[in-house]
C-alpha cells in the first residue's frame, strides 16, 4: 500500500436509504475520487433481500470490500451505516485480510456499539409504518424524513430520499428496530485505533452531539468530534458540500489528476534542469509540514476558502498544508492596516465564521459553494459589516487579497501545474558550462522538446 | 562572487571610508575610491552568492529579496521585496531588469517647467559623462541610434526581441509610435572587463528578477565589485550597521555592525551611506542623525507602473528573452497630457508565478476564472509603464512600534497616488490597452502598480531643504555622505539604477577631489 495512492471511499447509508444517499455529497468531491456506494441488504437495489443482523450485514460488506478494494480505503457511515462501520473497523483492526488498508473511518449521526437511544413510542410508531396504503407510506416517509431534518431539503434530494424509503423490504425495516439497533457490541468494539471523524448534527434529537460524545467517541483512541450547525440527522442530504469537504480533509484525499506526467517528470529529471531548480521542484511534490498556527474550526475554514480559490478539482495534493506551513513567511511587507500575518489570517478566518453565522446561521464551512462565493465576492468588495473584536471590511478585503496571493503562488510553483500549462522555463540549462537557453525566440516560436500545455481549455486566446 | 582573496582590514585600522550597501549606490563608489588607492570596506547586511546556484525558480530565488517586513500603508500601499528591494553582494542589482534608459533632460528641471515637482540641484548636461561612463562599464545593449536622443549611440547591438516585443512594435507601429530595442545592461555579445572576469552572452532564459546565473546580466558582483576587490576594497558580507559612532564635533569616528550575533566597530574616516531609500533613512531616523533639515524620511516616491496584459493567438511564451525588449520615450509629454512630466512604455515579458500573482491581486479572480485564465500562460504578453511621481508631504517613511531581530523598529511607508499619478495612470490605460487592441489582443486587462523606491533623503541646495547637497554630501555631519536612490530629489519617469550608478561616480569624483573640505 502506498499512503500516497488515492484511497476508495466506503459509503454504508441510514435506515431507509440507499447508495443514492450519498450522490449529492460525491458532487461535491474530486472528480477523480473513488468511491464504493454499498446498498446494505433490504435497502435500494438489494431490496428484494429480507435484511438481517448487525454481523450480517457487515458481513455482507466485508465480503464486497474484499472483491472490491485494494490499496488504501477510508469507511464512511450513516446512522445505522456507522454502527455497521464500527463492526468492520473492528474486523480490519484483528488483522481482517480482507480489510487490510483501512486509513480512517467518518460517522455520521452514528448509531453507536451500544443500544441505540430511542425512545419505545417512536420505534414502536415507526415499526407500524409501511402496511397501508400507498397514500398512507408516502405520507410516513415525508414524516420520516421531517422528523429528521433541521430546515428543508433541496426539492430533487427529498424526491429521491422518499423513493428509497418507499423502495425499502419491511422486513429488513423491522429488524433493524427490533433487534439491530438494540444489538450491544459495546465491549466487543472496545476501543479503536483507526483515526476517525465524528459529526453530529446540532438539531438531531437522539444521536445528536450529546450522544457521540458519550457514547461514540469512547471507542476511539483518535477522533473529532464536528457538531454541524442548523442540520439535524439526515447530514448526507442535508450537508453535502460541507461534509464533502470534511470527508476530503479527514481522508486526505489526493487528487490524482493533479500528479506530473511522466513527460514532465523526465523533463526535470533532465539535464536541462539544474540541481537547484530539479530540488527546489520536487520538494514541492511532498507533502507539506503540518505545522499550522490555527485551531481546528480556523484550519477547516482554510481549506474551505482554499477550495473556493483553487477548485479542488486542479489542487495539487498538498496545496492547503503547503499554504498553512508558508503564508506567514517573510517576504519583505505587510499591508500596515493589518496585524502580523498569523493574527490576521487566524482573525480573518475567525471573522468569516462570524459573518457565515450572522447571517446563515451556520459555520463558513456548511455554506454552500454559491453561499461561500457570495460571502467572498462581498469580501473583495469591502462589502462586509464590521463584527466586534474582528477585521473591518477594508481589513477583510486586503486580507483576501493576501489570500490569493498565497494560494496562487502555492498553485502556480507547483510541478503539476507548471506541467498543466506546459511551462519550458525550468529547462533553460543544467549544471553544464553551457546552458543552451532559448533561440531563436519569438511569436509562436516553440522549440520540439517544450512541453505542451495538458489543460483542458488552453488556449482559448484569439486576436493576432 | 569569490572574495577569497580580497585584502582585509582590522577593526581596530582607521580605514578611509566604509560603505554601507552594494547595490548601484555603493559598488561604483568602492570600485572607484579603492582604484584610488584609499582603504574602503564595504559592509553589506546580506550574503554573498554564487550565481551558478541561481534556480529557475520564482519561490527559491527568494533569498536575493528584502525580505525583513517593512509596513505599507496609504490608499496605494507599495508591495516590497520581490518588487523592488534585494539584498546581498550586489545589492538590489541581483534581482534588477537591467532596463536602463537615461533620464530625460526635461525631467530633471520639472518644476521650472510646470511649476510642480522638484528640480535637482545638478545640471543634467554636465551628467551625461558619467552615464557614458557607467554604461560603458556595465555593458549595455541597444540600438545604434536612439530615437529621441541624437548623441547617444550603443556599443552592443540589442538583445533579442522576444514575442511581447513583435506584438507591441507591430502595434506601435500601426499607431505611428516609435519604438526602439530597448536599453539593456544585458550583454549580447561577450563582453571582456578590466579587473573582472569576462561575462557571456545572454541565452534568453527570462530570469533576470531571480538572479542572472550566467552573469551577462550586469550585477554589482560581476562588474563593479570585482574590479573594486581587484584594486583593494574589502566586502563584509552579512554585516547589518546599527550605530555610527560621532565625536565631540560631529564627526563620525567608527561603525557598528552586528555579524552572525555579535557586534563589531569598524574605525573609519568617511561613511557612504548606500542602503536604498527604506534603509538609508531608517538608519538615521533610528539614530536621529543627519536631519537638522527635517526632510529625512520624507517626500517617499514610486513610480507609476501601470500594467496592460492582454491573450493572443499565437504562442508568446512570456518567461523567453529579455523581458523587456523594446521601448517607447513618446510618452514622456505626451500632446494631450492633463499632467505634469511623462512616462516610458516597454514591453513585458514575465515569468509564471509572478505573473498569478499579479492577476489574484491585481485582476482579483479566483476559483474556476482564475485557473481558466492562468491556462492560457503560453499565450499572454503584457505592456508597462514606468511613469512620474511628484513628491508630496503626504507620503513619507516613519519608524513603527514593531522592532525587527536586532531591535530596529521597522518601517513604515507612506503612499498614496496623488491627482497628478491618478492623471498619469488614466492615461497610461488608454494607451496601453489602445496598443493592445492594434497588437490583437483579446482579453486585455489593466492592473495598478508602483515600482521602486525613491526619495527621503532628498538632495537640496541648502541644509534648510536638503538632507544632502548636489554631491550626496550631509548638510549636518561633513564626512556622512549618501549615494542611492534616497537623495532623488523627484522621481523622473527613467528607471532609476543607472542615474545611482552615475551619481555614484559623481559622488566619487566630489569626495576624491576634497569636495567641501
Amino acid at each position: 500500500m502506498n499512503d500516497a495512492d488515492p484511497p476508495t471511499l466506503v459509503f454504508l447509508h441510514f435506515l431507509g436509504g440507499s447508495s443514492n444517499t450519498w450522490r449529492y455529497t460525491i458532487d461535491h468531491l474530486p472528480p477523480s475520487t473513488r468511491c464504493l456506494v454499498i446498498d446494505l441488504p433490504g435497502f435500494g437495489a438489494a431490496s428484494a433481500l429480507p435484511g438481517g443482523s448487525v454481523s450480517a450485514m457487515a458481513d455482507e460488506v466485508i465480503a464486497t470490500i474484499g472483491r472490491t478494494v485494494r490499496g488504501r480505503w477510508v469507511l464512511v457511515g450513516h446512522s445505522m451505516g456507522a454502527k455497521i462501520a464500527t463492526v468492520i473497523a473492528r474486523a480490519a483492526e484483528h488483522g481482517a485480510e480482507a480489510l487490510s488498508g483501512l486509513s480512517h473511518i467518518i460517522l455520521l449521526a452514528g448509531s453507536p456499539p451500544a443500544p441505540e437511544p430511542m425512545s419505545e413510542e417512536s420505534r414502536a410508531e415507526m415499526r407500524g409504518w409501511f402496511q397501508g396504503s400507498a397514500d398512507e407510506s408516502m405520507a410516513q416517509a415525508r414524516r420520516y424524513i421531517a422528523n429528521n431534518i433541521a430546515d428543508s431539503l433541496d426539492p430533487s434530494a427529498h424526491q429521491a430520499a422518499v423513493a428509497d424509503i418507499l423502495r425499502t423490504n419491511r422486513a429488513a425495516w423491522v429488524a433493524w428496530l427490533d433487534s439491530g439497533s438494540r444489538e450491544n457490541w459495546a465491549a466487543r468494539i472496545g476501543t479503536l485505533r483507526t483515526p476517525a471523524l465524528i459529526i453530529a448534527g446540532a438539531a438531531d434529537a437522539d444521536l445528536g452531539a450529546e450522544a457521540q460524545r458519550t457514547l461514540m467517541a469512547p471507542h476511539f483512541t483518535h477522533h473529532r468530534l464536528i457538531t454541524l450547525a442548523a442540520t439535524g440527522h439526515l447530514i448526507p442530504l442535508e450537508q453535502p458540500a460541507a461534509l464533502a469537504r470534511l470527508i476530503e480533509d479527514h481522508a486526505d484525499l489526493p487528487h490524482n489528476n493533479n500528479t506530473i506526467d511522466a513527460s514532465y517528470r523526465a523533463l526535470i529529471a533532465s539535464d536541462r534542469v539544474s540541481t537547484h531548480t530539479r530540488a527546489a521542484l520536487l520538494a514541492r511534490t511532498l507533502p507539506a509540514a503540518e505545522a499550522s498556527p490555527f485551531n481546528d474550526q480556523q484550519t477547516r475554514t482554510l481549506h474551505a476558502v482554499i477550495a473556493r480559490v483553487i477548485p479542488p478539482a486542479v489542487a495539487p495534493p498538498n496545496l492547503a498544508t503547503t499554504i498553512a506551513a508558508s503564508f506567514a513567511a517573510p517576504r519583505g511587507w505587510r499591508f500596515a492596516a493589518l496585524p502580523p500575518d498569523t493574527e490576521a489570517w487566524s482573525m480573518a478566518l475567525d471573522t468569516l465564521n462570524h459573518r457565515a453565522n450572522h447571517r446563515w446561521n451556520t459555520m463558513f464551512i456548511a455554506l454552500s459553494p454559491a453561499q461561500q462565493d457570495t460571502m467572498l465576492t462581498e469580501l473583495a468588495a469591502g462589502d462586509t459589516n464590521a463584527a466586534p473584536a474582528s477585521l473591518d471590511a477594508s481589513q477583510m478585503r486586503l486580507w483576501f487579497e493576501d489570500f490569493r496571493a498565497a494560494a496562487v503562488r502555492a498553485y502556480m510553483a507547483h510541478p503539476a501545474t507548471l506541467a498543466r500549462i506546459g511551462y519550458s522555463g525550468i529547462a533553460y540549462g543544467g549544471d553544464g558550462d553551457h546552458k543552451p537557453g532559448f533561440h531563436p525566440i519569438g511569436l509562436d516560436v516553440v522549440e520540439p522538446w517544450e512541453p505542451k500545455p495538458r489543460a483542458p481549455h488552453a488556449p482559448a486566446g484569439q486576436g493576432a | 562572487m569569490n572574495l577569497d582573496t580580497m585584502r582585509r582590514h582590522a577593526t581596530g585600522d582607521t580605514v578611509d571610508a566604509v560603505i554601507i550597501g552594494t547595490g548601484a549606490g555603493g559598488a561604483p563608489l568602492l570600485a572607484a575610491l579603492a582604484t584610488a588607492g584609499l582603504k574602503v570596506v564595504a559592509l553589506e547586511a546580506g550574503r554573498n552568492w554564487e550565481p551558478e546556484t541561481f534556480p529557475a525558480d520564482e519561490i527559491a530565488a527568494a533569498g536575493i529579496y528584502w525580505r525583513d517586513e517593512r509596513l505599507s500603508a496609504g490608499d496605494t500601499p507599495q508591495p516590497f521585496g520581490a518588487n523592488n528591494s534585494g539584498t546581498g553582494v550586489g545589492g538590489s542589482t541581483l534581482h534588477w531588469g537591467a532596463f536602463c534608459p537615461r533620464a530625460d533632460p526635461r525631467d530633471w528641471r520639472l518644476r521650472t517647467e510646470t511649476g510642480q515637482g522638484q528640480d535637482w540641484p545638478l545640471d543634467p548636461a554636465s551628467f551625461t559623462p558619467y552615464y557614458e561612463q557607467a554604461e560603458a562599464y556595465i555593458g549595455v545593449s541597444g540600438p545604434r541610434a536612439y530615437p529621441w536622443d541624437p548623441s547617444r549611440s550603443y556599443r552592443l547591438p540589442p538583445v533579442a526581441r522576444n514575442a511581447p516585443a513583435m506584438l507591441m512594435q507591430h502595434a506601435c507601429d500601426s499607431l505611428g509610435i516609435t519604438t526602439t530595442d530597448a536599453p539593456a545592461a544585458v550583454v549580447s555579445h561577450r563582453f571582456e572587463q578590466h579587473n573582472a572576469l569576462p561575462r557571456p552572452a545572454c541565452i534568453n532564459c527570462g530570469y533576470c528578477h531571480q538572479g542572472c546565473r550566467i552573469g551577462a546580466k550586469a550585477s554589482m558582483d560581476v562588474t563593479y565589485l570585482p574590479a573594486a576587490v581587484h584594486a583593494g576594497a574589502e566586502i563584509r558580507p552579512d554585516c547589518r550597521v546599527h550605530t555610527i559612532e560621532r565625536d565631540a564635533t560631529g564627526k563620525i569616528t567608527a561603525v557598528v555592525y552586528r555579524h552572525q550575533g555579535h557586534d563589531h566597530r569598524q574605525r573609519c574616516a568617511a561613511v557612504f551611506l548606500c542602503a536604498g531609500a527604506v534603509e538609508t533613512p531608517r538608519l538615521l531616523l533610528h539614530l536621529g542623525l543627519a536631519n537638522s533639515s527635517g526632510q529625512v524620511g520624507r517626500n517617499y516616491m514610486a513610480h507609476v507602473a501601470t500594467q496592460a496584459w492582454g491573450s493572443f493567438t499565437a504562442q508568446t511564451r512570456p518567461h523567453k528573452g529579455y523581458p523587456s525588449s523594446l521601448i517607447t520615450e513618446d510618452m514622456l509629454r505626451p500632446a494631450d497630457a492633463d499632467f505634469a512630466g511623462g512616462y516610458l512604455i516597454q514591453s513585458l515579458g514575465i515569468v509564471p508565478v509572478t505573473w498569478a500573482e499579479q492577476v489574484a491581486r491585481g485582476r482579483g479572480l479566483w476559483g474556476q476564472p482564475l485557473i481558466d485564465y492562468l491556462d492560457h500562460y503560453n499565450h499572454v504578453a503584457g505592456v508597462g509603464i514606468n511613469g512620474e511621481c511628484l513628491p508630496s508631504a503626504g507620503n513619507f517613511l516613519d519608524l513603527s512600534d514593531e522592532t525587527d531581530d536586532i531591535g530596529m523598529r521597522r518601517p513604515r511607508i507612506h503612499f498614496s497616488y496623488g491627482e497628478n499619478e491618478h492623471r498619469l495612470e488614466r492615461h497610461a490605460q488608454r494607451v496601453l490597452t489602445n496598443i493592445w487592441q492594434h497588437a490583437g489582443a483579446t482579453d486585455i486587462w489593466t492592473m495598478r502598480r508602483s515600482a521602486h523606491t525613491i526619495g527621503t533623503c532628498r538632495m537640496g541646495s541648502s541644509a534648510d531643504t536638503g538632507v544632502v547637497d548636489h554631491a550626496g554630501n550631509s548638510f549636518d555631519i561633513p564626512n556622512l555622505w549618501i549615494c542611492d536612490n534616497s537623495v532623488f530629489p523627484s522621481a523622473m519617469a527613467a528607471n532609476p539604477a543607472l542615474t545611482i550608478m552615475a551619481l555614484s561616480l559623481r559622488t566619487a569624483d566630489a569626495f576624491l577631489r576634497g569636495h567641501r573640505t
